[in-house]
């Protein structure tokens, strides 16, 4: 069986559980939950500087409180690509500085995991997740983090 | 005290490609534009990035497209106006090619590390973005600017160029000696081997001093007793102090690199008249001289070609103190 059952621990992430509150984020018909605990704000992108040679899924940089960071995309990462943007969400460890934007549609909103939800096989820090009404991805944000710290 | 020159601190700000970039000052030896320098072409099969060698200060220098290399947009070829920065890379002397030089950046501001997570190869990930001008730039690490496979062609374009640029080290050599003792067969055999190798726009230029030899003719006989030698800006104006104070009569003739020439007329050590290619006015045409960074000087002692109502301002002492200052002032 390759999807891993909710009520179990997950060993490849931390945080997803069903009940947990998380920041819901919309990037066309797909939505992104990120864990509440890893959001450090959302603000409007007035201007992403292009970053040549990236990877798909980054979109450029963006200067946030005096420092430039890495602006991403989660809908080309996740295989739905999407274009244009309205705001940003600033990502960052818990009592730490952020370290990367994730774009979004609109603000999003703070919601509870469904009961049902659990998460398919993970192959890196963007999970698919079934039991959803609609299609929705898990960021496992302390990865993500720990690879840009690589 | 120490003779070396210190290193620079802080970075250039440029742009290329539609990215703005900082490079570190230190292993930057000069910015230049491409009209200021002489080009061998590329080679037919040499990468699109490869944009020919440049000789400048005694070597070779390839130019690099730097767009082109980090797969940004890049325009094809070199204008006049095209902004190289002669820096080094992998301990040789090459030329990047931006579109502009847009400033200094003074050492000190904070930069941060980019991961090489965001790029498509870590291999090529470039190391540091730093703020400036309220946006996000980018550090730039020339050696990093290479995949291996175009350190691969690097080397072989550098291989293939060698023929090239031996035949401009010669025709330059010989434009040099051209220079100390000039004759309008000289440049005119000069120009026919540089149209021979496709370098038309040298070969239009030592036409050019062909036909302005030919009408300087009276006043170009005199060479004995005249002085010739290197020249740069300080030069220059140690030169201009001493035919002034000597009360010298006669023409100065300088010749630089890109197409600079011009000349300088005395008369019994006031300076008359001055005349460049490019400017109408003497009293500019003068400044652009004392501007030259490395050319050739020649005297031609003698009654000056300039005979009517001198061009510069009488007073030759005042204005030599106002060049001192521009010479002064000048990197």
């Amino acid at each position: 069986m390759s999807t891993i059952d909710a009520a179990q621990p997950q060993p490849l992430t931390t945080g997803f559980r069903p009940g947990v509150v998380v920041l819901r984020i919309r990037r066309g018909n797909v939505y992104f939950l990120l864990p509440r605990l890893w959001v450090r704000g959302v603000v409007p992108l007035h201007e992403v500087v292009p970053l040549p040679r990236a990877k798909p899924w980054v979109v450029g940089l963006a200067v946030h409180d005096g420092r430039p960071l890495p602006v991403l995309d989660l809908a080309v990462c996740s295989g739905t690509a999407e274009g244009g943007h309205s705001v940003g969400v600033l990502l960052g460890a818990p009592d730490q500085a952020s370290f990367a934007l994730v774009i979004s549609d609109g603000p999003g909103r703070f919601v509870s995991v469904p009961a049902v939800a659990r998460l398919e096989k993970s192959t890196g820090w963007l999970t698919r997740i079934q039991g959803c009404a609609q299609t929705s991805w898990w960021l496992e944000t302390a990865r993500l983090a720990a690879e840009f710290k690589e | 005290m120490s003779d070396r020159p210190k290193s620079l601190a802080g970075f250039l700000w440029l742009r290329s490609g539609g990215h703005d970039f900082s490079l570190p000052l230190a292993g930057v030896r000069r910015v230049a534009l491409s009209n200021q320098l002489r080009v061998a072409p590329p080679e037919r099969g040499a990468p699109s990035w490869w944009c020919g060698v440049t000789l400048d200060d005694g070597r070779s220098h390839p130019l690099l497209n730097l767009a082109d290399l980090m797969g940004a947009p890049a325009s094809r070829g070199i204008g006049p106006d095209t902004v190289v920065v002669l820096a080094s890379l992998w301990q040789l002397s090459v030329g990047l090619v931006c579109d502009r030089f847009r400033g200094i950046i003074p050492a000190g501001d904070p930069s941060w590390p980019l991961s090489p997570a965001l790029f498509s190869t870590s291999e090529r990930a470039l190391p540091r973005m730093r703020l400036w001008a309220g946006r996000p730039m980018l550090d730039l690490a020339p050696e990093q600017l290479f995949s291996a496979q175009q350190r691969a062609q690097f080397d072989q374009a550098m291989k293939n160029s060698k023929v090239n640029v031996d035949q401009l080290w010669e025709l330059s050599e010989l434009e040099q000696q051209l220079a100390v003792e000039p004759t309008v067969t000289g440049y005119n055999d000069l120009a026919a081997r540089y149209k021979k190798l496709g370098w038309l726009e040298e070969a239009e230029r030592m036409q050019a001093r062909a036909a302005q030899l030919k009408t300087e003719a009276p006043a170009m006989r005199v060479t004995a007793g005249g002085l010739s030698g290197p020249v740069n800006h300080r030069v220059l104006l140690e030169l201009l102090q001493v035919l002034h104070l000597t009360g010298k009569s006669g023409e100065l003739l300088l010749d630089a690199p890109g197409g600079i020439t011009g000349a300088i007329s005395f008369r019994v050590g006031a300076m008359v008249d001055a005349k460049s290619a490019d400017a109408e006015d003497a009293l500019k045409a003068l400044r652009q001289l004392c501007a030259i960074k490395a050319g050739r000087y020649q005297f031609f002692p003698g009654v000056p070609s300039q005979t009517g109502e001198s061009r510069l301002p009488a007073d030759t002492t005042t204005l030599i103190a106002e060049l001192e200052k521009q010479v002064i002032s000048a990197p």
